[in-house]
């Protein structure tokens, strides 16, 4: 209770100071790859895709958002395109820069050489690209996104000046003032009358009044031809309409006809864009509030509308970025705790680990919240929710043995499986629809959580096999602290391989229920089939005594290597579906982990092995 | 006093429950399964499930080794044995069922692999389909049409198919002969003045053997046949999925012949009244698709809505969602079509081991966790 109480307390000191007063259109709703969500969220996975990173070096990327749908010309020049290979920054033909960061101007520059060779690309079929091509592909996407993303409120800026009294008239405005291209929207009766008018005259003696209405007639003419984005679909069907498709701005103005439900919705967004041009937020706010709750009413028909305000505060939270920094400390204090202090700082090692696991915890139940489902249904929540499962665990076992080894152990798992979600956070909206096959929240409850509980368990067994191979090395007079690992070993795997087994048999009658077959010998099936083996194997073995307690160890080292083949490594026979450049780096760390447990299990085992536990060896 | 020998029938048995040969199993299925979902890269899962799985001997290079089959069975011998040589005690009781279970579902997954059969059902939308075809096997089809709305089909399946069988059925008088079989080809037109003896669409086409693919479905199958004592004698080629019928005509008589998945007629029709696919809105993402159908048998009528995770159950026959093919505006369900009567085993025997594995960790908890004693 204490710590609940503690943690809910620091998760909401930290964000009271980041919320400053700001009129970024963050807590707006946008429709994007099938979901209603946060703009906020939108404006994150959008710089995730093209910068890697969620957030500028001092802009937020809400900040971020809102200088690109109005201030064209710096948001131009920012830094946000992060090319990853340096062979694809020479194919673009850009300076050699240590961060490789570079703007839209640089490559825009460039694109135009590049383009053909791009193009050319693009007609070869995708699984014969190699990675340079790839990446040079994915550049040019995010690219020509950006730029068309950037106008989406550009039919709302003040570009047109009326030059002459006459003209101004026209428009019932007067004569110096600029207007937008949504403004001769709701006079395109009286424009087009000027037009042809002003058309028909003389072309050696024109006035200057047709003059001036060519001239707008050809700028009108130009933005429209430069661009129409669809992206920004902010507006949503009128009440009336059965469609569930909102739509963007650009491609209201552009139907043929508004009605009144949504003309309110274009004043409503001119102002608010004019307010944010002229830097006037606290206007700009009031307005954003009132689009907000016009908004809010078209969305709760869709969905709880709570879900997308929690969605915005569990941004704005970065609850796992509070959660490893939680175990990082707890680390640094247990590996100091050996040195000095001992009691006190494993005290505290365990304190922050246990707030680490809180706020996990409170993260996933957020994410939860939000999108109404169980608490695994991506891989990207798995990884999460394993990093739960082992916290749970170390907590638990640190509770009843208090030797700070746990604790040690929970925090190291904890920190690398944190940095791996990281890794696929940058894979697109975390939180995305899913296709048709996954889509029962009853069997991703069942089969999902309790798969995913099992590997968490396997890692936690894992990480006892690596404790008793070390602390049968570095301290083998204990022989009491010794028996009882090994009994936490038996115990963990036997915990394991229970919910590995069941949670391998919901998977195949979740395949008969959708497909009508139990099981196909499919490589994620035979994933999850490799670990069961593999555990009976080594629990038959022990019970049976063929194993002695470093064989099965080592064994149990080695099942960490089967969990994450069977994990991510399936995910790497299907070439193509997840095939872009983050892969490769996958299928280098599976390589590295794997070469580490291997070579972990080869120098520890001999040497284990020799060493009788509780007889001194001179 | 000779101490008496034990006899031969309990000496098999005390070695065929040994843990050692169980183990020796599982070990052998974890380098199975390894190797045989590596192998899926490269040549696929159906030929992977093939070679290692649904074989009783497999080829690791150029060891043999035992297949899926012949592993599974041993486990199986050996854990009936076990539970009859292995001392239980009170002790070992959620062991003992847990292996309950386990046998359960060894039984299960033998019935499922011996007796099931599977196969899919393609209907367009508004149309009638009384058959199921095949995943995987073919047949050459000869079709005598009656009248206008009955035929007579003769089909010769897998054995038949291959090169120099002849086939022949005293209700047709002409004979067959397979020249040649391809698993996989290309169709290339021909380029030199065909032979005579060609007809039909041999006369322009040509088949061109081709690697097989690592997905079955890439695949396309064809066959070459020889026709006698026809009216029009001589060499036809087919393949599979072929728009264009090949007739002959044989003792005034007309012919189709057609080269197919296997079919299984049922004793009953279904219609596709209307397909319904919806996706998530400004996306190409499937969010749902179902088919509406009616189920005619004799005269009972019966409307049903098959989707994802909902099948539509018949007769020992299970009609599952599987997939959908769209042309310009033609919509095709694609029901898979499963007959398996080991499907209630995993769920029985899952709850079983479930049991028993709890009660077996109930029982050990207080042991295996042990807890600091608390200083007095």
């Amino acid at each position: 209770m204490k710590y609940l109480l503690i943690t809910l307390a620091l998760l909401f000191t930290f964000n009271t100071s980041s919320h400053t007063k700001n009129a970024n259109p963050d807590n707006l709703v946008i429709q994007h790859s099938g979901r209603l969500k946060p703009l906020d969220t939108f404006s994150k996975y959008f710089l995730l895709g093209v910068y890697a990173k969620s957030k500028l070096k001092n802009l937020s990327s809400s900040q971020w958002l809102k200088e690109t749908l109005v201030d064209e010309t710096l948001a131009n020049t920012r830094k946000i395109f992060f090319i990853r290979n340096p062979d694809v920054v020479n194919a673009y033909g850009l300076p050699m820069r240590k961060d490789r960061k570079y703007s839209f101007n640089e490559i825009f520059e460039t694109l135009s050489i590049v383009e053909p060779k791009l193009n050319e690309l693009e007609k070869i079929d995708p699984k014969e690209h190699n990675l340079t091509q790839k990446q040079m592909l994915e550049t040019y996407y995010g690219v020509l996104r950006y730029y068309y993303f950037n106008k989406s409120l550009k039919c709302f800026f003040p570009l047109f000046e009326l030059k002459t009294e006459k003209i101004a008239q026209l428009f019932n405005k007067k004569k110096g003032d600029v207007v937008s291209y949504y403004f001769f929207l709701n006079y395109r009766d009286k424009f087009d009358k000027a037009l042809t008018q002003a058309e028909k005259a003389d072309t050696d003696n024109i006035d200057q009044e047709s003059m001036q209405v060519l001239r707008l007639a050809s700028k009108l003419g130009a933005l429209y031809k430069e661009s129409r984005p669809t992206e920004f679909k902010v507006i949503p069907p009128s009440p009336e309409s059965k469609s569930e498709k909102w739509i963007s701005p650009w491609e209201l103005i552009l139907a043929s006809n508004i009605n009144s439900f949504h003309t309110k919705y274009l004043d409503l967004w001119q102002t608010y864009t004019q307010l944010l041009i002229t830097n006037d937020f606290d206007k700009a706010i009031k307005v954003r509030q009132e689009i907000y709750n016009l908004t809010d009413i078209q969305a709760s028909k869709e969905i709880n509308t709570h879900r997308l305000k929690m969605e915005v505060m569990y941004n704005k939270a970065k609850l796992f970025q509070k959660s490893i920094a939680f175990f990082i400390l707890s680390f640094l204090l247990i590996a100091f705790s050996f040195l000095m202090y001992t009691e006190s700082l494993q005290k505290w090692a365990f304190r922050f680990l246990v707030l680490g696991t809180l706020t996990q915890t409170f993260g996933l139940i957020a994410r939860m919240y939000i999108r109404n489902r169980p608490p695994v249904s991506t891989l990207y929540e798995s990884i999460l929710f394993v990093g739960l499962i082992c916290g749970i665990g170390g907590v638990i076992m640190e509770a009843i043995k208090r030797n700070g080894l746990n604790t040690l152990l929970t925090s190291v798992s904890c920190i690398i499986l944190l940095f791996i979600s990281f890794g696929y956070e940058s894979d697109g909206d975390t939180m995305g629809m899913l296709v048709a096959v996954l889509d029962s929240n009853f069997w991703l409850a069942t089969h999902v959580v309790t798969i995913t509980i099992g590997y968490g368990c396997s890692f936690v067994a894992g990480g006892v096999g690596h404790l008793y191979l070390l602390y049968r090395i570095f301290k083998p007079m204990d022989k009491q602290t010794l028996s009882e690992i090994s009994k936490n070993m038996r115990g963990t795997v036997l915990v394991a391989v229970f919910f590995t087994t069941f949670g391998t048999i919901l998977g195949g009658i979740w395949a008969d229920q959708s497909w009508g077959r139990f099981w196909g010998w499919d490589p994620k099936e035979n994933g999850a089939l490799l670990i069961v083996l593999w555990q009976l194997f080594m629990i038959h073995g022990r019970l049976s005594g063929r194993f002695k307690d470093c064989l099965f160890a080592s064994g149990l080292v080695i099942n960490n290597i089967i969990v994450s083949l069977a994990w991510f490594g399936v995910n790497l026979l299907n070439v193509g579906l997840h095939s872009y450049g983050f892969t490769d780096s996958i299928a280098f760390n599976l390589a590295l982990f794997a070469g580490i447990e291997i070579v972990f299990v080869l120098i520890t085992y001999p040497l284990a092995f020799r060493i009788k536990p509780g007889v001194q060896t001179n | 006093m000779v101490k008496k020998k034990p006899s031969t029938f309990k000496t098999i048995i005390k070695y065929l429950s040994h843990v050692d040969l169980f183990m020796l199993c599982l070990f052998c299925l974890i380098i199975l399964v390894f190797v045989g979902t590596i192998a899926q890269k490269s040549i696929g899962l159906y030929y992977s499930q093939v070679k290692y799985f649904s074989s009783w001997i497999t080829f690791l290079g150029p060891i043999p080794f035992p297949g899926a089959r012949t592993i599974l069975v041993t486990m199986f011998i050996s854990l009936i044995s076990m539970m009859f040589t292995h001392k239980w005690t009170k002790k070992k009781v959620g062991i003992f069922i847990t292996h309950c279970g386990a046998i359960l579902l060894f039984i299960g997954c033998g019935l499922t692999g011996f007796l099931s059969t599977e196969g899919s059902m393609m209907i367009p939308e508004g149309e009638t389909s009384n058959f199921v075809a095949d995943y995987h096997n073919l047949e050459i089809a000869v079709i005598k049409n009656l009248t206008s709305e009955k035929q007579r089909v003769y089909a010769f399946q897998n054995g038949w198919l291959k090169s120099n069988e002849s086939l022949s059925h005293d209700e047709f008088p002409f004979k067959i002969k397979v020249i040649e079989y391809f698993e996989n080809c290309d169709i290339v037109q021909r380029k030199s003045q065909a032979s005579k003896s060609l007809k039909g669409f041999a006369k322009r086409f040509q088949f061109l053997p081709k690697m097989i693919a690592p997905e079955y479905e890439q695949n396309r199958q064809a066959i070459i046949i020889e026709i006698s004592d026809s009216d029009a004698d001589g060499i036809y080629y087919l393949f599979e999925g072929m728009q264009i019928k090949q007739t002959l005509l044989a003792k005034a008589q007309n012919y189709e012949i057609e080269f197919r998945r296997q079919r299984r007629y049922l004793p009953f029709q279904i219609t596709l009244e209307d397909f319904q696919k919806s996706t998530h809105p400004g996306t190409s993402m499937a969010r749902s698709y179902k088919s509406i159908v009616e189920l005619q048998d004799k005269d009972w009528k019966q409307r049903s809505v098959v989707q994802m995770n909902e099948p539509l159950r018949y007769q020992g026959h299970t009609f599952y969602q599987a997939s959908f093919i769209v042309e310009s505006d033609k919509e095709t369900t694609v029901l898979a079509v499963v007959d398996n009567y080991g499907r209630l085993f995993p769920y029985i025997s899952s709850i079983i081991m479930c049991i028993g594995l709890f009660i077996h960790l109930l029982l050990l908890i207080p042991g295996l966790f042990s807890f600091k004693k608390k200083a007095v």
